[in-house]
Formats: structure tokens, sequence, C-alpha cells
């Protein structure tokens, strides 16, 4: 399924914008791109057009919609049975999970490639993954994205019915005579280094992801970070921010910020007024991400973090205060779940 | 001295010590009194963060009953149990205060009140010997059906209306208390806007006190979604979220009411019923035929000590059996 019509003119403009960045080109004005990709969707999206509260002049103006929103309802411009892809939040229920509904990965494959080929350069062209093969999970963005990474035949994947295969995976390693790629969440990467694990090929890269987002762990992240540097010894240690309702990814490293690309902007609002605070002012983080044609623009998470002047991000973990859990399920919780004990 | 306001604002706070307080009165008491009971030897209440006042009728009960009572308090807030203790102390009642858990290990009755997590992690680590009465996670609704209501003096003047009882009840600790209501159902056309108005009302009374960043930004989504799905009346500090029953779950938000349009009792009840384990308390105008407790909207949060707690004869499981 391609885009057509309307839709098919923005989405050229957003593939120029991505490949102008790309190369270092003036692009389009972000902000004008990004208002007519909202009033697009504003036509098509029941959800965000409910949200639009006054005129939208600018990127900032564009109605952010939370992330739990998609786990109740069908949000984005393409409808249910009509998706030529279709991208799930992780979750082992049929309720409760949030779906994003595309009718191509053509920008998402466009945009996820050639930022994380700009932020890393000269990746290993194999991939070692410890994640579920995409053909079995194809609602996994993650595994889309890792995927993307090396040509065909040239990704191995190490988790299989929710299990990570660590006897394929060290046996993979240590039979790799070139750098090599590894893919993990911060789970799947801690649980690999709980065993004694072979150290990487020269030259090869460690990715993690997700962190571990207020669940509980010996190792926090920092821990887990230097372990991975001494155990494994990668060349290169990178860390990845993503979501599954969004198009686009940002990059980062162990010791510095997240880099979202050019057709990604982020900011912090106050959490209790929901106003747009300043660069370096931690707050609640939105996504405005021009890639997400027929998903939404903007999204509000429930994570902390600052925007620093230049655009980077920095993460704080989740919002603080979740409802004293003596009495009251958080709405996370609460939208995971029908109830049944 | 009162103690900290455990975030709430002082009007907030006075009306839960009151409304707390309210409860202890000399009839009921000596109702408790004429029991035919064997008290504990040795009694803990173990508390949790949200409604601070809490322990206060089960301490009241153990003591007046001759048990010595251990009062495991969470770190945030000693100065309150200090308050109970020197008020014993005062009068002679063996109440001490611990933020140790430890402490409440030789107790032969232990009451725990926190999340399911909580309270199952504090069982698990008392002897088998040890009568244990957990109270975990637990929610309340209102049912209000324009039936007549009867007056009642606990409830304070201006609210002793259906939606203003509702109002009054989810602004007492700012509805943190599993007794506050989370959602009203209903079949009255005016609920919003009448619930919108007490709300402001009880706003304007009990100004609502600090939340957190986690709560504001869940406010803020679920209003989303009532956007999208239903209908949304706010003002500052509170509002109504109108939602489809599908789109609705027991979150409780402060000072944010969900309110869901039903035909009737039955169609409310099954939307309760894949919540019915964790539900505590039905407040309602009329009548309800099926909750571990049934009681007039106002007294939600103003319950009197004979009652059943989350569907359990508290007042017997405070002494031997």
């Amino acid at each position: 399924m391609s885009w057509t019509g309307r839709a098919a003119v923005l989405a050229d403009r957003i593939a120029t914008f991505v490949d102008d960045a790309l190369a270092d080109r003036k692009t389009e004005k972000f902000s004008s791109l990004a208002v007519d990709i909202h009033r697009w969707q504003a036509t098509r999206d029941p959800v965000v057009a409910s949200l639009v509260t006054g005129p939208v002049h600018g990127w900032e103006d564009v109605p952010s919609v939370p992330v739990a929103l998609f786990k109740h309802l069908p949000v984005g411009t393409v409808n249910p049975q009509e998706e030529g892809h279709l991208f799930r939040t992780s979750g082992t229920t049929g309720s409760g999970r949030g779906i994003h509904r595309l009718r191509s990965t053509a920008l998402y494959d466009r945009g996820a490639l050639g930022w994380m080929r700009a932020c890393i350069p000269g990746p290993p062209s194999d991939v070692v993954a410890l994640l579920s093969d995409p053909h079995l999970t194809p609602d996994s963005s993650l595994s889309h994205m890792v995927a993307l990474f090396a040509p065909p035949g040239r990704v191995s994947w190490h988790m299989r019915e929710g299990r990570l295969r660590v006897d394929e995976l060290d046996a993979k390693v240590r039979s790799s005579d070139r750098p090599i790629f590894v893919a993990a969440t911060a789970f799947a990467m801690a649980e690999w280094l709980d065993g004694t694990v072979p150290r990487l090929p020269a030259g090869s890269v460690a990715m993690v992801t997700g962190g571990f987002k207020g669940k509980i762990h010996k190792l926090d992240d920092t821990e887990l970070y230097a372990e991975i540097q001494q155990s494994l010894q990668p060349e290169r240690l990178v860390t990845e921010y993503g979501m599954t309702e969004l198009s686009s990814q940002l990059w980062g490293t162990a010791e510095g910020p997240y880099r979202p690309p050019p057709w990604l902007r982020v900011v912090a609002a106050d959490p209790q007024t929901g106003a747009l605070l300043p660069p370096r002012i931690s707050g609640q983080l939105r996504f405005y991400d021009l890639c997400n044609l027929d998903g939404t623009l903007a999204i509000e998470t429930m994570d902390r973090g600052i925007v620093h002047v230049d655009g980077t991000v920095s993460l704080q973990g989740r919002l603080e205060g979740a409802p004293a859990r003596g009495c009251s399920l958080t709405v996370e919780e609460a939208w995971a779940t029908d109830g049944s004990k | 001295m009162k103690p900290g306001d455990h975030g709430l604002s002082p009007e907030g706070a006075d009306e839960a010590w009151a409304a707390s307080l309210a409860a202890l009165d000399d009839t009921s008491l000596d109702q408790v009194a004429k029991m035919q009971v064997d008290p504990w030897a040795r009694a803990a209440v173990v508390c949790a963060s949200t409604v601070f006042t809490a322990p206060i009728e089960w301490c009241a009960v153990l003591l007046g009953r001759g048990s010595e009572v251990v009062l495991k308090v969470p770190g945030s807030d000693p100065d309150f149990a200090r308050v109970l203790v020197d008020a014993a102390a005062a009068t002679g009642l063996p109440l001490s205060a611990t933020t140790d858990r430890q402490a409440i290990a030789n107790c032969e009755y232990v009451l725990a009140m926190g999340s399911d997590e909580s309270v199952a992690e504090i069982g698990r680590g008392l002897a088998s010997s040890v009568a244990f009465e957990p109270h975990g996670h637990r929610f309340s609704a209102a049912w209000i059906c324009g039936a007549e209501l009867a007056d009642d003096a606990l409830i304070p003047a201006d609210f002793r209306d259906a939606v203003g009882s509702v109002a009054a009840d989810a602004a007492l600790y700012d509805g943190r208390g599993c007794l506050s209501p989370v959602v009203v159902f209903t079949t009255l056309s005016s609920a919003t806007d009448e619930l919108a108005e007490a709300l402001a009302r009880a706003q304007d009374r009990w100004p609502r006190g600090q939340i957190s960043d986690h709560e504001a930004a869940s406010i803020r989504t679920r209003a989303a979604l009532a956007k999208v799905t239903g209908r949304v009346r706010s003002g500052r500090d509170w509002s109504v979220h109108e939602l489809p029953a599908a789109h609705w779950k027991p979150i409780a938000l402060p000072r944010s009411i969900a309110l869901v349009r039903v035909a009737d009792e039955a169609e409310a009840a099954a939307v309760l019923r894949p919540w019915k384990s964790s539900l505590s308390t039905i407040g309602t105008d009329g009548t309800w035929e099926d909750g571990p407790r049934v009681c007039r909207v106002g007294r939600m949060q103003r319950p009197g000590l004979h009652r059943l707690h989350d569907g359990v004869d508290w007042l017997r499981t405070t002494a031997r059996p």
C-alpha cells in the first residue's frame, strides 16, 4: 500500500526533507511541513481533531496525543484493516497494546536507516540481534528497525518464544570473524551478561535500547553500560531511544545525550500544566516526528527529560509520583488490563 | 498540634481530621465496648501513605479493648504518628510508633493497609500463627439515580444533595483513599454539569493540595480520552471526565472523577464486574444490590465504626476469634 492524493504529496515532501537533512542540504522549514502534516491528519483522524483547541501556527501549537491513548483508540490516519503494516507496543494480551498503523514503511525505513548511519558512521554489516525475528513478530517495530541495518541473510535473531537463546548467541559471536552490530534491549543484554559472554570481534558496535523502565533489575543503566564495556568490549557502545508510536529514533552514547534526527523535534512540558518549557528545564517529553505521517505528528510520553539548547535530549526516567500504590492503579497499569485477576 | 498535611491543603487536612474524629462518637464507641470480645495482647497497624488518618479508628478500637498497639508508619510522616502516640500516652494507653517493619514481628494480630504487593510482602514475613488482615488495592464508585436522599448531619451542609455528596466524598483526602469515589455511574442527564458545579464548590471550600507530576499528567491524559470519546468539564484543580463504559478503568486521580452514563443499576454493575474483587464501597442515593459496603453518598469517606471494611467485619477481626 502507498500514499495517494494529498498524503502522497506530503510523503514526498517528508522524504525530501529527510534526504536533504542527511545530505546536509538546506531543508524545507520544519514548522511549515509539520503544520501541513497536522492539518491533513486533523481531517483524517478524529482523535487529533478532538484535541485541537485553537489555531495552529507552528509546530509547537500542534496538540500532542498522550501515548496511553494508543491503547484505547485507533490513533492515526489509517483505518483498521486497511494498514499496509502494523506495529504494536509490547505486551502479552490482546487488550492494552497500543497500535501504530502505517500505509507503508517507506518513510520509517528511510529515516531509521539514514539516521542510524549518520550517528554510527561505518556500522558493521553483520547484525546479531537479541530480539525476535520480525518474520515471527512482524508487529515489533524494534525488530523491523534492526532488520534494516544489514542486508537480508546478514542478521541473526536470538530471541524466540520470549526466551533468549544464549548458547546459540554465544556460538554466533564466537564464530564471527568480522565486526558485528549487536542489538539488544537492556533486559536482554543484562540477561546475556548474567553468564560468561564472549568478547565481541574488534570493531563491533553494541546497541542498547529501552532502559529498565522502572522495573527492578540488579543493574541500573550505568552499571549495565560498564558491564558491557568490560565484558563485551565493543569498539562503540550506543544507546537508542524509540517507541512504537513514533517512526523515528534518537541515538546516544553511554556518556552523552540522545540526538534526534533533524525531522524530529523534542520539547519538555511542565507536567503540572502542560505548558511548554524552554530548553534546559526538566519536564515531560513530547515528540514531533515528521515521518509519522500515518500516525500522529505529536506524541506526549510519561517520560521526564531535559532538552538541551542544541536539541539533544537527556532522559531522566518516568515522571515521579505514580499514584501511591496503596489504593490505585496508575493510568498505564489500568489501561493495560481488563481487570480480571 | 496538627501533623504534616500529607500534601493536602490546610483546609483539606482540617476536614480530614474532622471527618476521622467524627466517627469516634460516644454512641459508636459504647457499642464497640459492649461487644463480648477477647482482645489481642499485642497488635500492629501498618499504615499506607495515602489516607493519613486511617489508623485512628483501628487504634481507637484496639486500644479501647486493652490491646498494646504498634503503629508502623511510612517514613514520610513520623510527625503524625507522634501526635497519636503522645495523645495515647497522655491517657496511659500503650501505643508506640515505628518505621521499622521488623518491629511488628512479635505481634499476635497485624493489620496491613497498602498496595497488593506491599501487604503480600508483609504477610510473607509473618509467622503462620499471626492473625494477618491485609487490605490491599481497592477503589470505590458512586451510583446516582435521582432517588430522594435523607439528610445527614455528618456531611458538610452545602453538600448533602446527591451530587454534592459525591463531590464531598471525592474532595476528602483529594480522592486518594480507597473509599473515595473514582467514578460516578448515573442515569441523570444533568449529572456531569451538576458534578462540575459541586466540585468547583468543593475546591472553593477545601482547595486541592499538591499533586505529583505523574498524577497531573495522568489527569491530562484521561482528559484527552474524554475529549475524544465523551466530554470534559474542568476548572482550577478539578475535572469531570465523562467517558463511555468501554473506555473507563478504575483510576484514582485527585479531584478528577470519571462519569459513566448507564441505563440502570444492572448496567453499572456489569461495568464494574471485572473489577469486583477490588471494589470497596458503593455510595448511592438509592439502593445497590450487591457490594462489600453500600452506603449513602457523602458517607463513603465518612464511615461509621460499624461497617464492613472490604467485606470484613473489622470490629470482630480486631479481637481474638
